[in-house]
């Protein structure tokens, strides 16, 4: 036990020696992500604004529930929320699965802790998603207003874990695609259906045929993630519910980065061979 | 003191046939269907080397196409494990292989000097001290300004080879690195790679430069299949080698 905790403190130390090289990795991918497109950041929100509106308008008619958070009024913040929440999530998995294979060149010339090419990756999502999540905010400002300042302190744990996690996901999943090439394919249409089994378009309380889901959609561990840090935005006050929410994105981080930091330790010397 | 000690060591990695083995086929595979061949190969890439290389020696290693010199110059790196034998090495590694790749094509000349400095352990102020010698090395002026897409190949080798050959390795790997380039670039290249080297406590280059090689090595070791055939004086060596090339062509 001892011995592992040394090891992966040594493995912190030597990723935080190489931080000059995947911080400015990040930045490079940031720029060029936004310098060939002549609306630069306003092509990247075209998507969740689009769906947002969109969704909006589809929905207006859609009885709420009256015993839960969300309204009419407060739906559109809700929503566009949601959506950039989950973006960052499904664009962690998704481009992480490829963090090992794009980073070859690098692979092959000098060992290196690979962790830091999936902390590049998503470092990268976590920047184009918080450009989002600017707009994010003045949509709730128009629409409800902002929130306290306690409450914007606390759902910062509800952030680190979302990052973190973003990370731990994107380790486990470019492993495996390095290993079997079809799991993005796979992993795509496992989290388009995903979509329509959390609540990033729905209340968590008002799912249509609830009845059957309802356990799942209160256990599914991104229900936590999601609702940790849009919850306490919308109602303007952090309670137990939300307590219970942090709660649960803490406990899916323990288990999701456990399971990583296995997988890493198990098969980082091997990936060598499959890239 | 920089040292290289190898006991034993032996290789065998697993290489991908075609498309590799996919999730889908995982799970049929455990449901009923077999798959009609198999997905990945092992290969012997090393077998039983053992050497000892210490401070101020240069080795070459020669060889035919596959007999796992490039394989060999990894393993000291560090890039493959080692599962069976001992492999220590003391003393900062520092790789030149294939240095034309790990780049960033749209980020400018100026920035990749960045990257690759970084990764070889620079931090923001030591490689800014560093950035206006290697930039007036690679002769690139303006170029430097615009991302990688514009350069040429023998660009992006003088760009590759100056950053390489900035670093203060104690352990210098070389893999055949100095095939490319024009004529007035190469000459200007050997006398930065002789100063290069000569920073270096322990070089092990590959190469198939035979006069190159007996020029700067004090030592050759020749793989043949994985194993070491033979390793002594570099005049000796290659003779031995030149001998059975002659021959192997003589029989074909």
């Amino acid at each position: 036990m001892a011995g592992e905790l040394s090891h992966a403190a040594d493995y912190g130390y030597r990723i935080f020696k190489l931080r000059h090289f995947w911080l400015s990795l990040v930045r490079n991918d940031v720029q060029n992500r936004y310098r060939r497109s002549f609306l630069g950041i306003a092509w990247s929100l075209a998507r969740p604004l689009g769906l947002t509106v969109v969704l909006t308008i589809w929905l207006k008619g859609f009885s709420l529930s009256p015993d839960q958070y969300v309204t009419l009024d407060n739906y559109t913040p809700f929503l566009f929320l949601g959506i950039t929440l989950w973006q960052f999530v499904v664009e962690s998995m998704s481009v992480g699965c490829n963090t090992f294979k794009n980073s070859a060149p690098f692979i092959r010339q000098q060992p290196v802790p690979l962790a830091i090419f999936p902390i590049r990756t998503v470092l990268a999502s976590a920047v184009h998603a918080g450009f989002a999540l600017i707009v994010g905010f003045f949509i709730l400002w128009y629409f409800v207003g902002l929130p306290p300042p306690l409450v914007w302190l606390a759902i910062v744990p509800g952030f680190l874990i979302l990052i973190l996690l973003g990370v731990a996901l994107a380790t486990l999943m470019g492993i495996v695609h390095t290993h079997f090439p079809d799991t993005q394919h796979i992993l795509d249409i496992v989290l388009q259906a995903m979509f329509f089994m959390t609540p990033v378009m729905f209340p968590p309380d008002n799912f249509p045929g609830r009845g059957r889901f309802n356990m799942f959609i209160t256990w599914n561990p991104f229900t936590g993630v999601l609702e940790a840090i849009r919850r306490p935005l919308l109602t303007g006050h952090f309670d137990s519910y939300d307590g219970f929410h942090l709660l649960q994105a803490a406990g899916f981080l323990l288990v999701v980065g456990l399971f990583a930091w296995i997988c890493l330790r198990r098969f980082e010397k091997d990936l060598v061979y499959w890239i | 003191m920089a040292s290289i000690d190898f006991q034993g060591v032996h290789l065998s990695y697993p290489v991908r046939e075609n498309r590799g083995l996919t999730l889908k086929d995982l799970i049929l595979k455990g449901l009923f269907l077999k798959p009609k061949r198999r997905r990945w190969t092992q290969v012997d890439a090393l077998k039983n080397i053992s050497f000892h290389i210490g401070d101020g020696e240069r080795v070459g290693v020669i060889g035919r196409n596959g007999a796992g010199k490039s394989t060999l110059l990894r393993v000291i790196a560090g890039i493959y494990p080692v599962h069976i034998g001992n492999r220590i090495v003391e003393g900062n590694v520092c790789s030149l292989f294939d240095i034309a790749l790990g780049f960033e094509y749209f980020a400018s000349g100026w920035n990749n000097i960045r990257y690759r400095g970084y990764l070889q352990g620079e931090t923001p102020r030591t490689i800014t001290a560093k950035m206006k010698e290697i930039a007036d090395f690679t002769e690139l002026g303006d170029f430097l300004d615009l991302p990688l897409n514009c350069y040429s190949t023998g660009m992006i080798m003088r760009l590759a080879f100056s950053i390489a050959t900035s670093a203060h390795p104690e352990i210098l790997l070389i893999d055949e690195i100095f095939s490319t380039g024009d004529i007035v670039f190469q000459a200007k290249a050997e006398a930065r790679m002789r100063e290069f080297i000569g920073r270096a406590r322990i070089v092990v280059m590959v190469g198939h430069n035979l006069e190159w090689l007996q020029e700067f090595c004090t030592r050759v070791i020749w793989l043949q299949q994985g194993s070491i055939r033979a390793e002594g004086s570099p005049r000796d060596i290659i003779q031995q080698y030149r001998d059975d090339g002659a021959l192997q062509r003589a029989a074909a």
